[in-house]
Parts: structure tokens; C-alpha cells; sequence
């Protein structure tokens, strides 16, 4: 069992408030949120049901994308403090580095790993493409972290 | 060395460690160990398990991981808070959040083995 740090319950927590009106549910889920339960209950369906799936549209690498950010994705950015614009920049910039090495993107899952700007915290964003033809495409987002997913002995992630 | 065994040692030297990560876990299914910076562990559920898809593409492949959960597998630990593993089945990998104490398992991704995520790492905008 382990805790959300501070920050992250912080951040969740102003998210929920513009979700949940009711807050004798907020008071619960927060208080369930800084309980040695924390993590776990950030991995069930219940929380996801206050952080809908995100759509973006966007022009890149000469096509036409549809990302879709799926409801998990969506709270752990929220959880980390990396903003959807950040999560569409990163795919974005994987769309136009595709292009210029002149590789072909193709169905599948790719794990893509970058500086959202010189000097900040490496993001790595973990997406399935879904479709690609010559002019579209649709992509959806699965879990964005900090770092890479490199784990040491015990299990946490290592921030290269 | 045999010309065989040379022949395999330098066709996995070929490999992205996504692909090698694919042969090791098939190559010792039910082992549990540290390596290096990899954590891997026997993970096996019973029939009471949750298991569910937090993406719908992923639905189709529910009865598949349930079979694989109930058999027992070799997972790879990705990230402990966040409880992300890759888990290999024998014709499929899948990506998922799992609780082992809870027997609780959220599909995120799968893939056949031959053809696992692709890695990449983004130069610097200034760069690039």
C-alpha cells in the first residue's frame, strides 16, 4: 500500500471539485486519496468515471489526427501536473520527427519519450495507433509519466 | 559455442530491448528475478478475479488475458505507484495496471510478441 505525494492529491483533488458537487463525496474520495490506499485506488474504474476522455484534432506530418486521451491517461496527467496541450505537443512533435526521418507510422503501440522544452522533466507518453491512411489518422493516448519506464530493484520509476 | 547458439546470441544482439524483453519472458515463463533494471515476478489469479478494459479497442482481448491471469504469467514491472506491468502471455503481451492483493487487473494495450512497442526518444526541440 502506498500514498499519493501532497502535490498530486492537491492537483487531483482541484480537478474533482469541478466535477463533483456534492461534497460529502469529494470529502470521502479525499479522504480515501491521502489513506495508505491511495495508489490502489487510483488504478480502479469508480475514479475514472470524473475524468472523461479527452479528443484533440490535429494537422501534423501532412495528415490529419484524431488523439483521443483515454480516461486513464487523463487522470494521470492531471495526477503529474502535465497538461493535455503538453501530452498533444509530444505526439505532435512524434508525428513531425516521423516525417522528416521520413518513417512511416504504422498501426501499433509506441512508447515515445521527450522534453516538453529544454530543461524541463523528460515525459514519456505510451499511445496505440489505431488507423493511418495516406491523408488521416487516429491514435489514443494510454498513460503519461515522468521519466522513462525504467524501474530500479524496488519498483520505482527511474528519471533519466 | 555451437554455430547455432552463436547464430541466436547474435541475432538477439539485434534487438531493441523491447523485442529482447519478449524472447526472455518466453523463455522463462514462471521465473521470478531482479535484473538489473528490470523487476519481473510470477503474477497468477483465480477465478474471482477483476478484470476490465480502460481502453474499448482492448474488450476484445478480456477473455484472453483472464485465461492468461488464471494459468499464472511472467510480468515485468513498469511502475510500482502507478501498478503498470507488461504481462506475457504465450501468443500475446498486455499492458495493464494490476493490483495482485486486490486480484485486480485494467487493460490499457496488448501486442503479439512480433511486434512490440516501438521506443523512441525525441531529441530537444532546440535541436531537432
Amino acid at each position: 500500500m502506498s500514498c499519493a505525494r501532497d502535490d498530486e492529491i492537491r492537483r487531483l483533488v482541484s480537478h474533482l471539485r469541478r466535477q463533483i458537487s456534492d461534497e460529502s463525496i469529494l470529502a470521502e474520495i479525499e479522504d480515501t486519496l491521502r489513506s495508505d490506499e491511495s495508489a490502489e485506488f487510483l488504478r480502479e474504474p469508480e475514479i475514472l468515471d470524473y475524468f472523461p476522455e479527452l479528443t484533440e484534432d490535429l494537422d501534423a506530418g501532412g495528415m490529419r489526427w484524431r488523439l483521443r486521451v483515454i480516461p486513464h491517461a487523463h487522470l494521470r496527467s492531471v495526477q503529474r501536473g502535465i497538461s493535455i496541450r503538453v501530452v498533444t505537443s509530444l505526439f505532435r512533435r512524434f508525428l513531425e520527427f516521423s516525417n522528416q526521418q521520413a518513417v512511416p507510422i504504422a498501426i501499433g503501440i509506441y512508447s515515445v519519450t521527450a522534453r516538453p522544452a529544454p530543461r524541463e522533466r523528460t515525459i514519456t507518453i505510451r499511445f496505440d495507433i489505431d488507423e493511418v491512411s495516406e491523408a488521416e489518422g487516429a491514435a489514443h493516448v494510454v498513460t503519461v509519466v515522468f521519466g522513462v519506464t525504467t524501474v530500479d530493484a524496488d519498483g520505482n520509476v527511474i528519471e533519466l | 559455442m555451437s554455430a547455432n547458439v552463436t547464430h541466436v546470441v547474435e541475432a538477439a544482439r539485434q534487438l531493441t530491448p523491447a523485442e529482447q524483453r519478449e524472447v526472455l519472458a518466453r523463455l522463462f515463463p514462471e521465473q521470478t528475478a531482479h535484473d538489473g533494471s528490470t523487476v519481473w515476478m510470477s503474477i497468477k489469479f483465480s477465478e474471482q478475479a477483476c478484470v476490465v478494459a480502460y481502453a474499448p479497442q482492448q474488450e476484445a482481448h478480456l477473455a484472453g488475458l483472464r485465461q492468461v491471469l488464471q494459468q499464472g504469467a511472467l510480468a515485468r514491472l513498469e511502475n510500482k505507484d502507478d501498478g503498470t506491468y507488461e504481462l506475457y502471455g504465450a501468443d500475446r503481451t498486455y499492458y495493464l495496471v494490476l493490483t495482485p492483493e486486490r486480484e485486480f487487473a485494467a487493460l490499457l494495450s496488448s501486442w503479439s510478441p512480433d511486434a512490440p512497442p516501438r521506443e523512441i526518444n525525441l531529441p530537444d526541440e532546440s535541436t531537432s
